[in-house]
C-alpha cells in the first residue's frame, strides 16, 4: 500500500466519522410548557404596575415560549419591563430575535454600549447592554440582558457562545431575556434593585444543579 | 490524469459529500437575500482560479504530506462542533479548513500553494453572522447619512440631518438598513479579489483591490444616496422609483467596479513612474 493510498484511507475514515457524528439524530430537551413569568409581582418596591401598552415600547418576540410586558410607575417616572423565556437552544428559529429587542419604526438614531448598573448592598454591578434610541426629538433608553443557567450575559457574542455550548451538550437550560425601557436619561437602577430578587427565583436567573 | 490526481480528486469529493448537509441552507440564503446572491458565482470563480493554474498544477507532482493531517482533523472537528451547536457559520467556515487540509495531506505543499487562493476565495460565499452585520449596519448608516448630509448642500440641496433621517424641504428620507452598504461587504470584497485575478495583477495589487473595495463600496453607496435625495429635490418623488434607488445593489456594484478600474489605472501609472 503506497503512502498516497494510506493517506487517502485516512481521509475517507475521518470524513466518514465526521459525517456519522453530524448525521446522528439529535434532540434538545424541551422545557415544560409552564407559565412562570406571572410570578413577577405587580408591585416592585415603590414601583406599581400601571395599565399601558408595554408591547408597543418593547416588541414581543414570537420565538419566546412565554413573555410578559408591563409598565410600572413611581413618583411620576415610568419604566416598561419585558421578560421573556426561550428554550436555550441555539439556531435562528430559537434565539431571541435581534430585530425585536428594541422598537425599530420611526427611529432616527441608535447606539449601543455595555454599561454597569450598580445594585448596592455589596453586590457586584449588573452588566447590561444599553441601547440609546432617538425618534426625532424624543429619546428612549433600553437596558437588556440575558440569563442562562444562572449566568448573566450582556453581549450578543457571549450569548451565541453559551447557547452554542448549551445546544452541543444538549442541556435543557432555559434562557431568559430581561428588557427595561425608560424615557429618562438615568438608568433605572432603583427599579432594577427591586426587580433582581424576583428574577432570582425564575429559571435562567437561577443556576440549576 | 494519473492515479495520484484520481486519489486527490476522490478525497476532495468525499469531503464535499460529508459537507452536503450545509449546502441546502447556504443556497437558500443566497436565493433569499439579494445581498448574498453573489454566492452563486463564487464557486464558479473559485473553479476558474483553479482552471487558470491548471498548467502549473499538472506540472506539480503529487507528494502527500503529513502536515495536512492536523489541518484536516481540525477542520472536521470544527465542522462537527458547528453542526452540533447549530452554528452554521462555524460549520461552513470549516469547509475551507478541511479542503486545505485534504489537499495538503493528499497532494502535498506545492499543489496546496497553487490551489489555496481558490479555496480561500470560497470564503466570500459564506454569509456573515447576522449579529455582526447588524452591529456594523447601525454604525455605517449614521456615517452614510452624515456624509450624504455634508455633500447635499454642495449641489444646492438644503438638508437637516437627524440620525438616519435626512430632512429635505419637502420630505424626510431615511437611510434604512436595506440602504446600507454593509450587507454587500462580502460581495464587494469578492469583487475586489476577482478584479485583481481577472486583470492578472500582482498579488499585492489584488490585496489592495480587495481591501479598497469596501471603502469604495461605501463611497459608491453615499453617491447613490446623494443622487436619490438630489433627484427627489429637483425632479420629485419619481426619483424614489428610479433605477438608482430601487436597484441599489446593482448600482453600488457597478459604481464600485468603476472605482476599482480607476484605482487600477492609478496604480499602473504609479508603477510606471516608479520603474
Amino acid at each position: 500500500m503506497s503512502r498516497l493510498h494510506r493517506h487517502f484511507a485516512v481521509v475517507i475514515a475521518l470524513a466518514s466519522l465526521a459525517g456519522l457524528v453530524v448525521a446522528l439524530p439529535r434532540g434538545h430537551a424541551r422545557p415544560e410548557p409552564r407559565r412562570t413569568l406571572e410570578r413577577i409581582p405587580l408591585q416592585l418596591g415603590a414601583w406599581m404596575s400601571t395599565p399601558s401598552d408595554a408591547a408597543a415600547i418593547l416588541p414581543d418576540d414570537p420565538r419566546s415560549l412565554e413573555s410578559v410586558a408591563r409598565g410600572y410607575s413611581s413618583g411620576g417616572r415610568t419604566v416598561w419591563l419585558a421578560v421573556a423565556r426561550y428554550t436555550g437552544e441555539n439556531g435562528p428559529e430559537h434565539r431571541p430575535a435581534l430585530d425585536a429587542l428594541v422598537p425599530a419604526r420611526g427611529l432616527s438614531s441608535v447606539s449601543r454600549s455595555a454599561v454597569d448598573i450598580p445594585l448596592g448592598g455589596g453586590a457586584p454591578p449588573l452588566r447590561v447592554t444599553h441601547v440609546a434610541l432617538r425618534f426625532g426629538d424624543q429619546a428612549l433608553g433600553v437596558w437588556y440582558w440575558y440569563a442562562l443557567d444562572g449566568r448573566l450575559i450582556a453581549s450578543e457574542y457571549s450569548l451565541r457562545f453559551w447557547l452554542a455550548l448549551n445546544t452541543a451538550l444538549r442541556r435543557d437550560r432555559e434562557l431568559l431575556l430581561v428588557r427595561i425601557a425608560t424615557s429618562d436619561d438615568d438608568s433605572p437602577r432603583d427599579f432594577v434593585r427591586g426587580l433582581m430578587p424576583v428574577l432570582a427565583r425564575l429559571p435562567g436567573h437561577t443556576e440549576r444543579n | 490524469m494519473n492515479r495520484g490526481w484520481t486519489a486527490v480528486s476522490a478525497g476532495v469529493l468525499a469531503i464535499l459529500a460529508v459537507y452536503s448537509p450545509v449546502f441546502p441552507g447556504l443556497v437558500h440564503e443566497w436565493y433569499t437575500f439579494p445581498s448574498l446572491s453573489h454566492g452563486f458565482a463564487v464557486p464558479f470563480i473559485a473553479a476558474y482560479l483553479v482552471w487558470v493554474r491548471r498548467a502549473d498544477l499538472a506540472a506539480s507532482s503529487v507528494a502527500p504530506s503529513l502536515a495536512g493531517l492536523p489541518v484536516l482533523a481540525g477542520g472536521l472537528v470544527l465542522y462537527v462542533l458547528g453542526s452540533l451547536s447549530n452554528e452554521p457559520f462555524i460549520a461552513r467556515l470549516s469547509l475551507l479548513v478541511s479542503l486545505t487540509g485534504t489537499v495538503l495531506f493528499l497532494a502535498g505543499p506545492a499543489i496546496t500553494r497553487r490551489s489555496v487562493a481558490a479555496i480561500a476565495y470560497l470564503f466570500f460565499m459564506l454569509p456573515l453572522p447576522y449579529v455582526t452585520v447588524k452591529g456594523l449596519t447601525d454604525d455605517l448608516r449614521i456615517l452614510e447619512a452624515t456624509a450624504s448630509a455634508g455633500l447635499l448642500p454642495w449641489i444646492g440641496v438644503p438638508v437637516l440631518q437627524n440620525g438616519f433621517l435626512l430632512q429635505l424641504p419637502t420630505v424626510t428620507l431615511e437611510v434604512a438598513e436595506v440602504c446600507s452598504s454593509v450587507p454587500a461587504i462580502l460581495a464587494l470584497l469578492a469583487l475586489g479579489a476577482a478584479f485583481g485575478y481577472v486583470t492578472r495583477r500582482p498579488w499585492t495589487t489584488t490585496l489592495i483591490f480587495s481591501i479598497a473595495a469596501v471603502p469604495l463600496g461605501l463611497g459608491a453607496n453615499i453617491v447613490r444616496i446623494v443622487t436619490t435625495a438630489a433627484g427627489y429635490h429637483y425632479v420629485g418623488p419619481i426619483a424614489l422609483n428610479s433605477v438608482v434607488h430601487t436597484w441599489h445593489g446593482t448600482v453600488v456594484f457597478l459604481l464600485t467596479l468603476g472605482a476599482l478600474s480607476l484605482l487600477d489605472i492609478g496604480l499602473h501609472r504609479l508603477r510606471v513612474r516608479v520603474a
